[in-house]
């Protein structure tokens, strides 16, 4: 079989007219200037080959191209060699990566790394307090502005105490706001916001005290702010794996923080417990608590979660024992409900 | 046109024909989306260039194709390097900047941000422009791009810096230093482009659009550009090729007119289903007002985003369509003159562009 083909020789893009014929080995290409013959095997598809399409093709160890017009071509070629219905990576560019590639490579890895895995904590414990606070009445601010807080000042002042009986050690700025949901939230720099949801949510002073415990313990382990530098490193990195495209990236973020997040949940709920046993505050009918945040929010469960799932949370919780004073009294009680729901 | 033996005789004219496909077009969309979900996007570079081979393999001059030859993996380490290397570092000083400095100089760091973006996002595109021309090739002559991206990102920064300062009235000036150094740099195999435009030369045309593009609401702009488009191709020459542009204004507003009918036509269509869908949802829920505009709000975005992928590759098709329409080429390809160079081509490419997404060849 033999056609008549035109031939690019890859120094130059002059191209030269000549016959190409198909043997059992390769091709063969005549012209006036050029004699080649081109194995099989080192023939590569600059383009897929297709029935009826112009034939293109490259050499394996140059630059050279050789077009063949005649549209029947493709098929006769595809017989000899089938794998030119694939596109190949053509040689004069595809080069394999240096050393100093793959050290680079392991550098920059590293940095990152140590951003997601090992900085959090270390840059969490060496950031001053004052930068601390900074952010935490930043995201207090955009979490709640004032129209939305909660000012009576004898229900603060019921909460503020609460805390202060929790953690006597501990800075601890609280305030109540209008979240939209039960909730409560640790902020960097011992910030703290109740929700005025979660006030009206609550039917014992227990439940308060142990939402607030639970908050504290984070506060005590430095969580929020190392969350923090945690959340915006992986935001550089999901960048980075994914090129900036957002709400894929987004996702990796939740994926990735998961895990962790819920071992630092678990370990809030236990250590608030320990709190409130330490300050002989009685903490019982916590699991029911749970079951009926559940009703309410639906349940979270799953890789995804970034918490605990509530079934286990109330699991963890149980307890009968009826020790330890109740943690506000009455009076106390009906201020903060009154003042603050 | 295939006239083999001059390749192209003085005298004659040539386009370059695109030969896309919408449904191959969409099938390739659609596997790029499927892998980027499915690999939570890092499948990105390789989808990234898998379009690139596939605009490049169906674009032909003169009977032949174009040709990529870039990597995924090229564009990860880029991406990577970049990271690690500038935006991190940035990330780190700009937080610390906030943190440390009193409120009275934060002021400080806004300064710091657009010199650092002005920058790095003038390094970035030439960095990214020598990438893709390092890894494009047309009968196995590869192109290329001479200079420093340092110094073309200083003046990217000092331009746009004047174009702030003069409210854009310093746009041609920037136009033409920017295609002029760029198409300069330009090589394909060891010859260079040649290319003169004359910001001055295109004020007035500027200025008159500058003035009208509040009561056109910006068409006037499309005035601007092809204008400066004809001025450019016209003093622009590579290896014996001239170019000329043959479209007119109306033509460039009868394709950005019609991009943006179709994508307001789908994101009409996902506002609609977005509020039926989500009605039931918001009559019966115990969500706060506030959180249910967030609800609709997310919905909508998802909406809108599967809306505007399901028409990009008919923008495609319109845009490959009307510039492989518009630009004729004339004179003849000095085939005699061009040899194959084996200059070094970076070895891994694109970081800061994709990083900044901007794309320079939009
Ligand atoms: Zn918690």
């Amino acid at each position: 079989m033999s056609w008549s083909g035109v031939y690019a020789d890859g120094i130059s893009p002059r191209l030269q007219q000549l016959d190409v014929e198909a043997d059992f080995d390769g091709l063969q290409l005549r012209g006036e200037a050029t004699r080649e013959h081109w194995r099989w095997s080192d023939i590569l598809a600059v383009v897929p080959l297709a029935s009826g399409e112009p034939v293109r093709l490259g050499h394996r160890a140059s630059a050279a191209r050789l077009r063949i017009d005649d549209p029947t071509a493709a098929v006769a070629l595809l017989a000899h060699a089938p794998s030119l219905q694939r596109a190949h990576r053509v040689r004069s560019v595809g080069r394999r990566f240096s050393k100093g590639i793959w050290i680079r490579f392991g550098l920059a890895t590293a940095a990152l790394v140590f951003v997601i895995a090992i900085g959090p904590d270390m840059i969490a414990g060496l950031m001053p307090q004052s930068w601390a606070a900074r952010i935490g009445d930043e995201t207090l601010r955009v979490l709640a502005p004032e129209s939305k807080r909660c000012t009576d000042e004898a229900a603060l002042r019921v909460a503020r105490d609460l805390a202060a009986r929790l953690a006597p050690t501990q800075t601890i700025r609280l305030e109540i706001a209008s979240l939209g949901q039960p909730n409560a939230v640790a902020l960097p720099g011992g910030r703290i916001m109740l929700s005025r949801e979660m006030v009206a949510f609550a039917r014992t002073p227990q439940e308060i005290a142990f939402v607030l415990a639970h908050e504290l313990a984070h506060e005590q382990h430095n969580d929020p702010l190392t969350g923090f530098v945690r959340v915006s490193g992986m935001q550089v990195l999901s960048r980075v794996m994914t090129g900036g495209s957002g709400m894929l990236g987004n996702a990796g973020v939740v994926a990735a923080n998961a895990p962790m997040s819920r071992r630092v949940e678990a370990r809030a709920d236990s250590d608030g417990m320990r709190m409130l046993e330490a300050a002989n505050i009685r903490h019982n009918e916590i699991d029911s608590f749970w079951r009926r945040m559940e009703a309410q929010t639906g349940a979270s469960n799953g890789y995804l979660a970034s918490h605990p799932s509530t079934a286990a949370r109330a699991r963890a919780a149980t307890t009968d024992s009826q020790d330890g004073e109740p943690p506000l009294d009455a009076a106390a009680w009906d201020a903060l409900k009154k003042g603050c729901r | 046109m295939h006239d083999v033996a001059a390749n192209m005789p003085s005298g004659s004219r040539a386009r370059v024909s695109w030969y896309g496909k919408t449904s191959e077009l969409y099938a390739l969309l659609a596997t790029n989306i499927l892998f980027k979900i499915l690999t939570l996007g890092v499948f990105t570079f390789w989808a990234r260039t898998r379009k690139r081979r596939y605009f490049w393999s169906h674009v032909e001059f003169l009977g032949d194709r174009f040709e990529y030859h870039g990597r995924g993996i090229e564009l990860f380490l880029g991406m990577l390097f970049v990271a690690a290397a500038v935006l991190l570092p940035l990330a780190i000083a700009s937080s610390l900047l906030t943190l440390a400095l009193p409120d009275e100089l934060k002021a400080i760091v806004q300064v710091f941000y657009f010199i650092a973006l002005g920058f790095l996002t003038g390094a970035g595109v030439f960095r990214a422009i020598r990438y893709r021309l390092t890894r494009s090739a047309w009968r196995g002559l590869r192109f290329g791009l001479e200079g420093r991206a340092g110094r073309f990102g200083r003046d990217y920064l000092f331009r746009t810096f004047l174009m702030l300062i003069t409210l854009s009235l310093h746009r041609p000036w920037f136009d033409a230093w920017y295609y002029r150094t760029l198409l300069t740099s330009t090589r394909y195999g060891d010859q260079h482009t040649e290319s003169r435009p004359e910001g001055g030369e295109l004020f007035g045309t500027y200025l008159v659009c500058w003035l009208l593009m509040v009561p056109t609401l910006g068409l006037s702009m499309a005035a601007y550009r092809v204008a400066f488009l004809r001025h450019l191709v016209a003093r622009t020459t590579l290896a014996g090729l001239t170019v000329s542009f043959d479209a007119t204004a109306r033509d460039l507003i009868f394709l950005r007119v019609g991009n943006f009918l179709i994508v307001g036509a789908v994101l009409l269509v996902a506002l609609g289903a977005s509020i039926t869908w989500t009605t039931p949802l918001m009559i019966g829920s115990t969500l706060s007002a506030d959180n249910k505009s967030v609800a609709i709000g997310l919905i909508f975005l998802v909406f809108g985003a599967i809306a505007v992928t399901t028409v990009l590759p008919l923008l495609w098709q319109r845009r490959m369509r009307f510039f492989c329409t518009h630009f004729v080429f004339g004179g003849a390809l000095a085939v005699d003159h061009i040899r194959a160079t084996t200059s070094d081509a970076p070895q891994v490419g694109e970081g800061l562009e994709a990083a900044f997404d901007f794309d320079a060849v939009g």
